[in-house]
């Protein structure tokens, strides 16, 4: 299966780092946007459909709290995939981020496995694995 | 174990997990020309306190050109966006950081400021709970990267 995948971050760095890790992930897409902020991010979200979204928390105007806040209280877009990318790996932010919905969580640094390996766990369960994260 | 031995712990697997860049402890040495600087202020929730604090970096031009090149997938150094390598120093400083406090307490709670260019590397105040490393990067051109961090209790 060839996923759409969204990679929401405010660093062009790390979207063009998280498309080159995707690409030498071996993982097949068909479709991979960008978005600088969880704003944009429902922009294209409501002209695309994707399979999972990545995105990073600590971003300018909507930060990934409020954007997966905003999903989830969506009839669309709820049922979509979010894995978050970020360099806080707290169990504290981990148990917050649960408990908005979140599926999928990565902490910063990460190899393309890693990267790999989260997304189609969180594909092949299709629901929230808590005990993973 | 110490701030010191953390913070070069967190920068040695950031350069190698994700930017591709093998690392050797290093030493003080000038680094030449105007170099690349990058910082980051957090804010830490520890059990025993508030942490206010910063971490700075600062590498050479030509070191910051060379891991451009490796964590964007450019081939030659000559191709490298001037902007880029101010980008990716501030990813750099921004995952070191994070990776830093994650390591420092893993069931506490911090946020980070955006990264920001600087114009100079901040020394710790006096008074603050401070760590510095050097590490070089044997396969980057110039490779010497320079890394302190400062935490201040913030009640």
């Amino acid at each position: 299966m060839a996923f759409r995948v969204l990679i929401v971050d405010d660093s062009p760095a790390m979207r063009g780092f998280v498309r080159r890790v995707l690409e030498i992930s071996g993982l097949e897409t068909s479709a991979v946007f960008e978005a600088s902020d969880g704003m944009e991010a429902l922009e294209t979200l409501s002209r695309e459909w994707v399979d999972v979204i990545l995105t990073d928390i600590n971003m300018p105007r909507m930060n990934g709290e409020e954007f997966v806040t905003k999903l989830t209280q969506s009839a669309q877009l709820s049922a979509v995939p979010v894995i978050v990318i970020t360099t806080d790996g707290t169990e504290v932010r981990q148990e917050h981020l649960r408990a908005l919905g979140v599926r999928g969580y990565l902490a910063k640094p990460f190899t393309p496995e890693d990267l790999k390996d989260e997304i189609e766990r969180v594909m092949e369960t299709g629901t929230c694995q808590y005990n993973a994260f | 174990m110490s701030v010191q031995r953390i913070l070069k712990e967190a920068a040695e697997s950031t350069l190698e997990t994700m930017f591709f860049a093998e690392t050797s402890e290093g030493g003080p040495a000038p680094l030449g020309g105007s170099p690349v600087i990058a910082e980051v202020v957090f804010h830490a929730h520890y059990e025993d306190g508030n942490c206010l604090g910063r971490l700075s970096l600062e590498m050479p031009e030509s070191c910051a050109n060379s891991i451009a090149a490796d964590f964007e997938g450019i081939g030659g150094l000559g191709d490298v966006p001037p902007v880029a390598a101010n980008q990716v120093a501030l990813e750099l400083a921004n995952i070191i950081c994070g990776a830093t406090l994650t390591r420092l307490d893993s069931k506490g709670l911090f946020t980070l400021d955006s990264p920001a260019i600087a114009s100079e590397f901040s020394k710790p105040a006096p008074g603050a709970q401070a760590a510095e490393c050097w590490l070089e990067i044997p396969s980057a051109s110039g490779g010497i990267l320079h890394l302190a961090i400062a935490l201040e209790n913030n009640p």
